[in-house]
């Protein structure tokens, strides 16, 4: 087990190393310069050469990476060039939390809704419940989440006056509740087009298990239909979804920019879009490669489960 | 190699014959059961209606005597559809039928050379990759590392960088794409190259290059091309997130992305401001992914069954 | 006079195709004997799993499937119960195996689970007893070391084993009727003599009635005590294995018998060849079957089908030719 995580986190270093040097370019090839920014229109060129010194912004490209990953890697992501003297940890960390449970809510919303209309869709092939799950996923690849978010909020805040149209209430400090009633719209929009993705795997998966020769075994030994879906085919099954829900949860994250600022949530995604109207750089990198980091990791853990739950996976 | 006697080279025109007229039967059988897959036609017919609507933006907004910039007067704001203006006109009361339509015009525009330009460039680099193993390697870590990053938020970023405009837009996405592209080209260029006929060049001494243009490329060209028009579908959904996010196109250009950001403020009083850009961008993206569906059961019966 | 357990009577089954019902199999009607084993040859294609399958009723019904006719397993009639008892019928009474161990069984599940489930399910045993139930099974088909075994997964077992542990889990509530659909085709020439050993064993032992199915007509010869010869769909002939073998009435059976290699045989003839390919099943001949491929077909026989006439040894053949000899020689 030891072996085979040390394994895998060895084979995900290469792809750690681009993503960390991709995002260091990315913001190190800025037009402008990040000295001149700081110390404003009234800065001397002596100043600007001083602070150049002192940020070591002459040195070598490779240097001034592995000083700044060096950083990354004991948290420090440097300070905001907009809010002077703020820390980019901390603000990207006071940020967190309202992407993350929304991510979490969106995605148990995505859970329950696609991996039973998935089993009923394969179950029922054909039938009603199959065609209206096509529709559905149909819709879900073509809508932006965006798109999905101003319809939710035309009908169920504009239209019927269920729920508010935006606005941010606190899992923790606000209440199970007041959550809910906030951000289920926002929720809903984020998860929908991964629903329908999901919809269609679990309901894929399903149907290759189903048809499998262990099926037809377990039927011949009297299993009943129930615990043929629930034990037997859904544990094979699982694998596949596993994955989807890891795939979901990312880009529940990623997603988040768009349906945060639709909503007015004060997350990651609205701090990262606000950071590009005030060229905060920092930010925008920090958050950048936080993302990518989760992405990385997400997808370690989900090949950890897999080797858990399949036995055909090695895992010494 | 050539020239040795004529009959070979006659049986091998005659063979050429019988298999030209194979793959043009096979074509027919192919768009026939194209036409038949009834979703890839209305896909088709969307997607040539939306490029129509692309081209002819200022033909039909002319002889309607509207056009997208220009403020109709105070009276005129957020009035609700009228016969003489189809889709109502917006908070600086401009007509929203004329930039819905001009709307068409930057999505096409930006959905096409996304597709293009990321193909060329993402079938070069897979092409590429399989010639060395050291460079297919570095290739593809740095496509790892780039699909790491999920798209859309390596699109924010990239146009954070580069400044919000519809050439870093379509620079940005381009950007983004290329690792799909080239990891498909990479598999597909991989495959052919195991095939006889390229061995056999290889044995009769045709250098690297010359096997890789003229001979694996042909055969890799189906799958990029249904690549293509999903990358399409998914550049109009960037496009439109990004100009929404006001990271992508500016205003006053009519994208629809940036409509909807105008539209979310009056949200309360203006539906239509919502509603038919919306409608539009929706349709497009799911016209290219239900005629991308089509192409590729065309191209690979077996893929999608 | 021997005791039957499995009666089946003018079975068909249909299945749903884009051309409407298509039946796969047609009128099949034979028995099987308490302790018996019997054979049901023929080639891929011509109904013997389908008409394993319907018994079990495996089939999703109604849009899929279609059965008519009549299955009575010990005076109870299968086709006329609610399709859900059917599950308390399945593993107890009737239990099957598959070609394919490794793929019938479940990858995730560990053979303990999968060998215990029957027992639990159908003899209501706590975990502790269907536990030394299930290691006594093990024992019973030969796997050595039952203990570590039960601890396993499917793909962590020798093929052979596999095929053991499927046994294992057929027979764990005794049943009265075994179907081994091809159980020894995807194994290697040592194993399958292993396991055809194993399931005569076993048929002795338990006195169950065992229904082999199977394209090796030498399997046939050294297992079956009856044989039951399949083609399109329906039994062309069928009787007991010495005289079937010795005096293969229907021009299919003499066929398909001729075509195995014979050591003692001259090794100069060629083996025999059935020529012709089967027809598809939405284009069946209007007379006998098989009268498209047959070297003796005459007019009649592609007019009208003739209908499975029994012989005065209770050999069984429907085919007109074999009749009129029958006839003529009385």
């Amino acid at each position: 087990m030891k072996k085979y995580i040390l394994k895998r986190i060895f084979t995900l270093l290469p792809t750690v190393f681009v993503v960390s040097v991709v995002v260091f370019l990315l913001v190190h090839l800025t037009p402008g310069d990040p000295a001149a920014m700081m110390l404003g229109d009234d800065a001397t060129m002596e100043d600007i050469a001083a602070l150049h010194t002192k940020l070591g912004l002459d040195d070598p490209l490779y240097i001034q990476y592995f000083r700044w990953i060096g950083r990354c890697l004991q948290g420090d992501f440097g300070t905001s060039t907009a809010v002077i003297g703020q820390k980019v940890s901390d603000m990207v960390f006071s940020h967190f939390r309202p992407t993350l449970t929304l991510a979490v809510y969106s995605q148990l919303i995505t859970i329950l809704l696609a991996i039973p209309t998935g089993i009923l869709a394969a179950r029922k092939r054909g039938r009603i419940a199959d065609f209206i799950a096509s529709i559905f996923s149909l819709l879900g690849i073509s809508l932006p989440s965006f798109m999905m978010g101003l319809g939710l909020v035309l009908l169920a805040a504009v239209h019927f006056r269920w729920l508010p149209a935006a606005g941010y209430k606190d899992l923790f400090a606000d209440g199970l509740l007041p959550f809910l009633r906030y951000m289920t719209l926002p929720a809903l929009s984020l998860g929908f087009i991964h629903a329908a993705y999901m919809m269609r795997m679990t309901k894929a998966s399903m149907l290759e298990v189903l048809g499998s020769d262990y099926i037809k075994m377990a039927r011949s030994k009297g299993v009943k239909e129930r615990s043929i879906v629930g034990k037997h085919a859904f544990r094979n099954a699982l694998l596949t979804i596993i994955t989807v829900v890891g795939q979901g949860f990312i880009s529940a994250l990623a997603g988040a920019a768009v349906v945060e600022k639709l909503f007015t949530i004060p997350g990651i995604g609205t701090l990262m879009v606000d950071s590009i109207e005030k060229r905060d750089y920092q930010v925008i990198q920090a958050i950048t490669l936080l993302i990518a980091m989760l992405n990385v990791v997400i997808n370690l853990v989900i090949d950890l489960i897999y080797g858990l739950c399949d036995p055909r996976i090695r895992l010494d | 190699m050539q020239g040795h006697s004529s009959s070979p080279s006659m049986s091998r025109d005659a063979l050429r014959q019988v298999r030209r007229e194979l793959i043009r039967e096979q074509r027919m059988v192919n768009i026939r059961r194209f036409l038949h897959n009834g979703l890839s036609v209305v896909g088709l017919v969307i997607v040539l209606l939306m490029l129509l609507t692309a081209l002819f933006a200022p033909l039909i907004t002319g002889a309607l005597g509207v056009d997208p910039y220009t403020s109709l007067g105070r009276e005129m704001r957020l009035q609700p559809p009228s016969a003489a203006h189809p889709f109502g006109t917006d908070n600086v009361n401009r007509d929203v039928f004329a930039r819905v339509l001009y709307g068409a015009r930057i999505s096409m525009t930006v959905g096409f050379l996304v597709g293009l330009l990321s193909a060329l460039i993402g079938a070069t680099v897979g092409l590429y990759a399989t010639v060395n193993p050291i460079l297919d390697n570095i290739l593809m870590r740095i496509c790892d590392g780039l699909k790491a990053i999920p798209n859309i938020l390596l699109a924010i970023t990239l146009m954070a960088v580069l400044g919000a405009n519809m050439q870093n837009v379509i620079i940005s996405l381009t950007i983004v794409s290329i690792p799909g592209v080239a990891r498909i080209a990479r598999s597909q260029a991989l495959l052919v190259r195991e095939q006889t006929y390229v061995e056999a060049m290889r044995a009769a001494g045709a250098s690297r290059f010359r096997i890789l243009w003229r001979h694996v490329m042909p055969n890799i060209l189906s799958p990029i091309i249904v690549q293509m028009t999903f990358t399409f579908a998914t550049a109009i959904i960037s496009e439109a997130s990004l100009s929404f996010l006001g990271a992508g196109i500016p205003i006053p250009a009519p994208s629809w992305g940036g409509m909807l950001k105008e539209a979310r403020s009056y949200i309360y009083n203006g539906w239509w401001l919502v509603v038919f850009p919306a409608i539009f961008t929706a349709l497009s993206v799911l016209g290219f992914n239900l005629f991308g569906d089509g192409l590729r059961d065309l191209i690979d019966p077996l893929s999608g069954r | 006079m021997k005791e039957t357990i499995l009666q089946v009577n003018g079975l068909s089954t249909s299945f749903k195709t884009d051309r409407g019902w298509l039946k796969a199999i047609d009128g099949v009607t034979f028995q099987v004997y308490r302790g018996e084993i019997l054979g049901i040859v023929g080639e891929s294609g011509c109904g013997k799993s389908v008409t394993s399958q319907s018994i079990m009723r495996l089939y999703e019904e109604k849009r899929v499937a279609r059965y008519t006719g009549e299955i009575i397993l010990n005076g109870k009639s299968l086709l006329s119960i609610p399709y859900r008892q059917m599950q308390h019928i399945r593993g107890s009474e009737i239990s099957m195996i598959f070609q394919d161990a490794l793929s019938s069984l479940n990858p995730v599940l560990k053979i303990s689970d999968q060998l215990m489930e029957p027992l639990r399910i159908h003899q209501r045993l706590k975990r502790a007893e269907a536990w030394q139930q299930a290691l006594k099974m093990l024992q019973l088909v030969g796997i050595p070391a039952p203990e570590k075994r039960m601890e396993q997964y499917p793909h962590e077992l020798s093929g052979g084993m596999r095929q053991r542990v499927m046994i294992a889990i057929a027979l764990a509530c005794r049943p009265k009727l075994l179907i081994a659909d091809e159980p020894t085709t995807a194994l290697d020439v040592t194993i399958q003599a292993q396991i055809m050993d194993l399931i005569v064993d076993l048929n002795r032992q338990m006195e169950m009635g065992v229904i082999l199915i199977t394209h090796d007509l030498a399997v046939v010869a050294q297992t079956c005590q009856r044989v039951a010869v399949m083609y399109l769909g329906q039994i062309v002939e069928e009787g007991g294995v010495p005289d079937l073998f010795d005096r293969p009435l229907h021009p299919y059976t003499q066929g398909l018998l001729s075509s195995i290699p014979r050591l003692e045989g001259d090794r100069r003839e060629r083996l025999h060849v059935i020529s012709g390919t089967v027809p598809l099943l939405h284009q069946m001949p209007q007379g006998c079957r098989f009268a498209p491929r047959c070297p003796y077909a005459t007019g009649p026989c592609r007019s009208a089908m003739p209908e499975l006439t029994a012989m005065e040894n209770g050999q069984r053949v429907r085919c007109w030719r074999a009749v009129e000899k029958e006839a003529s020689h009385a």
